[in-house]
């Protein structure tokens, strides 16, 4: 087991990485002014002059970010990019996580080309190898990701098993039958596959001897959390990040994975940005660049996309910056700490305190037996702000017992004391087995009264 | 057949400026079946979209291959 996908930009320094990628970033910049209407238009309402531009400090001090919302508005439900009907060999929608519209990014021969690369490095670096078989379980719809997990099984020579279209019993049962090195999953579904392999008696290190690796990507998880996966699959949890914007993968852990434990502590892993294919920037509350440590809001610049490249755009998704000096595993490629991915708008004011909904994740789905759950933020006929969990859980778990100490968990994560109402299992569905659907969870809904519209 | 505009700009220019000895035999050597092919399709020029396309699909995978080589070294 290799744990290399390619030497020459794991090997290379910070400084020929920095330059390479700023070369192809000034590019970018001015093929898209070039060639993309939404980019003519954008940097000329915004004066940039592309010409003038010569370093990165130039491309952060001139270049203005673009949102969601200038995508959208430019686009008006079309596609976006320049390419005519000729030029186009895919496209694909954004995935609704956010609840604000679609894009829909067009895709030249070149993006086909590009699709998959990301990917490998993500499955290579987690000691994956060709001709192994790989369990794909997030949807295959109009988004990025059906054509993205292909991509990537074949630029890193891996075998896919399409467990789209199969239910959690039938996915759990596919790892066995096809011998699967890998598995692909949101945290919240990997969840959900446990505990049907729980349910059913399974033993992985009997029944799924060449599992090694678990690939999360899509949703936060905890340390804790991770490291019980790891111990009942026996397989290394790693982690990869990209969207429709980033054209596939641009961060991975690299080959220590999402979990380090090193003389006797346990620390989360690395995810390594691929800066040679996206550039990253981190910006924190202040609107400043976050130093290592911080968090702050994803700006991806992509440098292998052409139909639609995407340039200082700002993602929605926050994280944190890893705070070592330098990875274990020697790569001069820029680090983030693996499992604190989280959407911005995630947040939720619960009686005046800031909520992360990732907090009660790790209190409630780290409990044996659950299942999921959703929450409510409420308004109760006292006026008083309620929060509701109704939490789903394997049959045989001790209902009153189960609400009880989740009660005192999700008080002790986030200050406040949630009712809690144990439900049926099989009563929350799983979005990873909705093929039309956002297959990352949206597990909380606000139902303030001051927050409802009134009636005329 | 006619030539797709633009085909297989990285692998001529990779040729042409030199760079090619940067760059392991593979690459060269693709870049050269390319060529043949090329100048096949171009000497009988019958209408052959799909090999068209098929040309401008491993120009597009030669960009890539091309990227992922990185700075010279």
């Amino acid at each position: 087991m290799s744990h290399t996908a390619n030497r020459r930009w794991e090997r290379a320094s910070a400084e020929s990485i920095t330059a390479f990628a700023t070369r192809r970033l000034l590019d970018t910049i001015a093929r898209a002014y070039e060639q993309v209407p939404f980019y003519r238009w954008f940097y000329t309402d915004s004066g940039l002059d592309p010409t003038r531009l010569r370093t990165m400090s130039d491309v952060r001090r001139h270049v203005p970010f673009v949102t969601k919302s200038d995508l959208l508005a430019f686009a008006d439900g079309q596609e976006l990019g320049g390419l005519g009907p000729p030029g186009i060999r895919q496209f694909h929608l954004t995935s609704g996580t956010s609840g604000t519209g679609r894009e829909i990014h067009v895709r030249d021969l070149r993006d086909i080309a590009a699709l998959g690369t990301g990917g490998a490095y993500a499955y290579l670096w987690a000691g994956l190898e060709p001709g192994q078989r790989f369990l794909l379980t997030i949807p295959y719809g109009q988004t990025l990701a059906g054509p993205y997990f292909q991509a990537s099984c074949q630029a890193a020579g891996l075998v896919p098993v399409n467990g789209f279209a199969l239910d959690s019993e039938a996915r759990v049962e596919a790892l066995r039958t096809y011998r699967c090195a890998g598995l692909s999953a949101t945290p919240s579904h990997l969840h959900r596959l446990t505990a049907v392999a729980r349910r059913r008696g399974l033993e992985p290190a009997v029944d799924l001897p060449a599992l090694r690796a678990i690939i999360l990507s899509g949703e936060a998880y905890s340390l804790q959390w991770a490291r019980d996966m790891q111990e009942f699959w026996g397989a290394q949890v790693h982690e990869g990040w990209g969207a429709t914007q980033t054209l596939g993968v641009a961060l991975a852990t690299c080959p220590l994975g999402a979990v380090v434990e090193r003389e006797g502590s346990v620390t989360r892993g690395i995810l390594h940005a691929l800066d040679h294919r996206v550039v990253i920037e981190v910006l924190n509350s202040q609107g400043e660049q976050a130093e290592p440590g911080g968090r702050g809001e994803i700006v991806v610049s992509t440098l292998r996309s052409f139909g639609m490249p995407c340039i200082r755009f700002r993602m929605g998704d926050e994280i944190r910056r890893d705070h070592r000096t330098e990875c274990g595993c020697g790569m001069q490629l820029s680090r983030y700490e693996a499992g604190t991915l989280r959407r911005i708008d995630d947040m939720i004011k619960i009686r005046g305190m800031n909520v992360w909904p990732q907090a009660v994740d790790g209190a409630v789905l780290e409990m044996d037996g659950v299942t999921d759950y959703r929450g409510s933020v409420y308004t109760d006929d006292d006026g008083r702000e309620q929060v509701l969990l109704e939490v789903e859980a394997t049959a045989g778990a001790s209902a009153p017992v189960l609400a009880d100490t989740l009660q005192r968990r999700v008080k002790a994560a986030i200050g406040v004391t949630p009712l809690v109402r144990m439900v049926s299992p099989g009563t929350i569905a799983d979005p990873a087995e909705d093929g039309d659907g956002p297959f990352k969870v949206r597990r909380w809904r606000v139902r303030r009264v001051v927050a409802q519209e009134r009636q005329p | 057949m006619a030539r797709p505009p633009g085909s297989c700009p990285r692998a001529a220019a990779v040729t042409a400026s030199g760079d090619a000895g940067l760059l392991p035999q593979e690459i060269d050597r693709l870049s050269r079946m390319v060529q043949q092919c090329r100048a096949l399709a171009d000497a009988d020029p019958i209408d052959a979209p799909i090999v068209a396309n098929l040309l401008a699909y491993i120009d597009a995978l030669v960009d890539e291959l091309v990227n992922e080589m990185g700075p010279p070294r």
